[in-house]
């Protein structure tokens, strides 16, 4: 059993990783079918699984703190009738008055919750982070240091640079603008240093790829027993 | 006991502790007033959106554009703009787009965009692109999860990738499945992204199908995806609202809209945030210097 | 203008300002928006990854069995499927090892040479070029070339940065401040697109469909 809980799950990721791996230098027709069945059903089922799994377990702690009336219950309560609303409108093809006879696609009462209520309560949140980042840039953004000068200098350089405005904070009779000296810096030193992060960045994913074929890395299989 | 303070300490000391309401509140104005009151600022494209708007041009009427629709609303006043402007390019020019998206919350989005691109009108009221037809001309697929393995998926197959598009339609019913079986038979891909997956189309789809990629992506991602664009890896990149801007301008979408698109609109008042926030951070920086000195001489002095 | 249209509107408008709420202070009303927030998208995806994923991609080809017996490969991945969502069971939560083992095993392995080959050769040639053939094209190419080195350089641990690496480094850590200002920049440029996006909803979409300048 310690064999079929521990041993067995790293003995199907070596054998599957090293089988794909292969597949890249033998691109024959079996090899081809054989990803088109990985990655165009079986792993696209797996991921669909995975995140149904996380939608599972946050009704599960919903429940839990309706059930305990844990400080808040109330909210919970709103999250978990609203989840119950969408999956009933969604998931069966209940003619609602004023809407199409379908079920998700344009013109549904699905379609309508998410353009009406979805998109300006996803929207809205993410706007609020202007406030913030202005707020941010004014009681932090200190130039303590030279490095911390650097990124000042450059931020206000894009900043600048890569709206309208920039175009007329110019040197007159010359090439050189705000917009022209962001587009060198974001062409040139910026990309050199996202580079170098990349060429790092790639190197430590395909050790880690390395450690998890060779059963070194094994958080994917989760604590206990 | 400390001296008395001068009116510039004192004023150094109300600004770096200035009620962050009132920052939030200038933001607020600044956003607004250019909305209300347009300046009409005008800008130039960057070579950056240009090579992307180029790339599609030259492309042949009738060839396939893969369309990966990776944004939700989260930060569709970025991307959703572009969106639009590319399909219209594309109707224009006869080129045939397959859209698919994602991320969860792409597909209401994507839908919605393509269909109100569908039902543009003229001015003397006819359809803008007449006769188009769902899975000859165009085709929306909806969403599938797995990022890296609907990439390497469909490099293999549409079919077996996306069996139905979002309607529920067999796509091995449909003509341009026919034809166009495999990403391979596309003839470029255009990953408008809110999320990291630009990244993953070049070594997943792009350079293992040897198809073009050009992307655009929120702003906040955009100076990180710069080594792809210099290496060619990326044909074009369109970075947030000014990118897409600068499409809209290149498409021509305010003669198609009969008014000034939603990404220019945005423009003015993006300026005027902008200066708020330099300002912001000169003044800061110049009272931080000023108290600095001042609590430093007092240290010596005590 | 329909009246779904005019409601959506209106509650689009009301849900805005609820979540604006909190530019003022943590409150009530904007715990609400929040937490309708995620029913409603807690409901959206279930619907989507069903109606998108699960139904198309398993549940139809096992309907469509006897027409196609290689259809029957894909109860392999609905019961792996199964095993994860079991998850939820902590007695039978291990089963979902088997399918983390083979998607996480499977895409480590398609990793490594999609990624050298597609990524890392690509960006490594594109940095290493012959020099011109102008001053500012030779320019580019050293700046280009002296950042990736350095930046290489400093985000190497297992020398001492004292010395010439530590110098490198120095200059290694002073492009990416200038990479990161970039960013910060470009960042700020994005959250303020964003409430752009809502003013513009709530000034002309909202308030213009009642002043009849809609659009």
């Amino acid at each position: 059993m310690n064999f079929i809980r521990r041993q067995l799950p790293v003995v199907i990721a070596f054998c599957f990783g090293v089988a794909l791996w292969a597949q890249y230098y033998i691109p024959s027709r079996a090899s081809n079918e054989a990803l088109e069945t990985f990655t165009g059903s079986w792993a696209i089922i797996l991921a669909g699984c995975a995140l149904i799994l996380g939608i599972l377990s946050a009704i599960h702690h919903h429940w839990t703190k309706i059930r305990l009336k844990r400080a808040g219950f109330g909210y919970s309560i709103v999250t978990l009738t609203c989840f119950a609303i969408v999956v009933l409108v969604g998931w069966f093809p209940i003619q609602w008055p004023g809407f199409a006879a379908v079920t998700i696609a344009d013109g549904s009462f699905f379609d309508w919750i998410f353009l009406n209520v979805f998109v300006p309560l996803d929207a809205t949140m993410f706007s609020l982070l202007a406030f913030f980042i202005a707020s941010a840039a004014f009681r932090a953004f200190r130039a303590r240091s030279f490095e911390a000068t650097a990124l000042l200098i450059a931020g206000c350089i894009v900043m600048l640079g890569r709206v309208p405005l920039g175009e007329l904070i110019a040197i007159p009779g010359t090439n050189l603008s705000m917009t022209s000296i962001a587009g060198w810096l974001l062409n040139n030193p910026n990309t050199a240093a996202y580079r170098g992060i990349l060429l790092g960045v790639i190197l430590s994913q395909v050790a880690i790829s390395l450690r998890i074929l060779f059963g070194i890395e094994r958080t994917y299989m989760g604590g206990g027993d | 006991m400390a001296e008395q303070q001068t009116p510039l300490q004192k004023m150094a000391y109300a600004i770096l502790n200035l009620d962050r309401r009132i920052i939030f509140t200038l933001v607020f104005l600044c956003v607004t007033a250019p909305l209300i009151w347009p300046i009409g600022m005008d800008f130039t494209p960057t070579k950056e959106v240009i090579d992307a708007f180029d790339d599609i041009e030259a492309l042949e009427s009738g060839s396939v554009v893969l369309i990966s629709a990776d944004y939700g609303p989260s930060s569709m006043p970025e991307t959703h703009p572009m969106y639009l402007a590319l399909l219209h390019q594309c109707f224009r020019r006869g080129l045939r787009p397959v859209i698919l998206t994602l991320v969860p919350s792409g597909p209401g989005l994507a839908n919605r965009g393509l269909l109100d691109v569908l039902e543009s009108e003229n001015p003397d009221g006819s359809l803008m692109y007449p006769g188009l037809t769902e899975g000859v001309d165009y085709a929306f697929l909806g969403y599938k999860p797995g990022g890296t393995a609907v990439m390497l998926g469909l490099g293999q197959s549409f079919i077996t990738t996306f069996p139905n598009d979002y309607d529920g339609d067999a796509t091995s019913k449909m003509p341009l499945f026919r034809e166009v079986s495999r990403l391979g038979d596309c003839k470029y891909i255009f990953d408008i992204a809110s999320v990291g997956y630009p990244e993953f189309w070049v070594p997943y789809a792009a350079e293992r199908e040897n198809v073009p990629l050009s992307v655009c992506c929120t702003a906040v991602s955009a100076a990180q995806y710069y080594p792809y664009y210099q290496a060619g890896q990326f044909k074009g990149l369109v970075g947030g609202m000014k990118g897409s801007a600068e499409y809209e301008q290149l498409v021509g979408m305010e003669e198609i809209l009969g008014k000034i698109p939603p990404a220019t609109n945005g423009m003015d008042a993006q300026s005027v945030v902008h200066i708020l926030i330099v300002l912001a951070i000169i003044v800061a920086n110049f009272f931080f210097f000023v108290s600095r000195r001042w609590e430093a001489s007092e240290g010596g002095r005590a | 203008m329909s009246v779904g249209t005019i409601i959506g509107l209106w509650l689009a408008a009301g849900l805005t300002i609820i979540i604006f709420s909190f530019i003022y202070k943590d409150n009530p009303l904007y715990k609400f928006g929040e937490h309708l927030f995620l029913g409603v998208s807690l409901g959206y995806g279930w619907c989507i990854y069903y109606y998108n994923d699960i139904f198309p991609n398993a549940i139809k080809p096992l309907q469509e069995i006897s027409q196609d017996s290689k259809n029957a490969l894909v109860l392999i991945p609905i019961i792996l499927g199964l095993f994860i969502i079991l998850r939820v069971v902590p007695s039978l939560a291990w089963l979902s090892r088997f399918s983390f083992a083979l998607y996480i095993g499977g895409f480590a392995g398609l990793a490594v040479p999609n990624v050298i080959s597609g990524v890392f050769l690509p960006q490594l040639t594109s940095t290493i070029n012959p020099l011109g053939p102008d001053w500012p094209s030779i320019i580019k190419q050293v700046v280009l070339l002296v950042g990736v080195f350095c930046t290489v350089v400093f985000f190497f641990f297992s020398w001492e940065h004292r010395g010439a690496v530590g110098k490198i480094g120095r200059v290694g850590i002073l492009y990416i401040m200038v990479a990161f200002g970039a960013s910060f920049g470009y960042t700020v440029m994005a959250r303020v697109s964003l409430l752009i996006g809502r003013i513009q909803f709530m000034l002309h979409d909202w308030i213009g469909s009642m002043t009849g300048g809609g659009g």
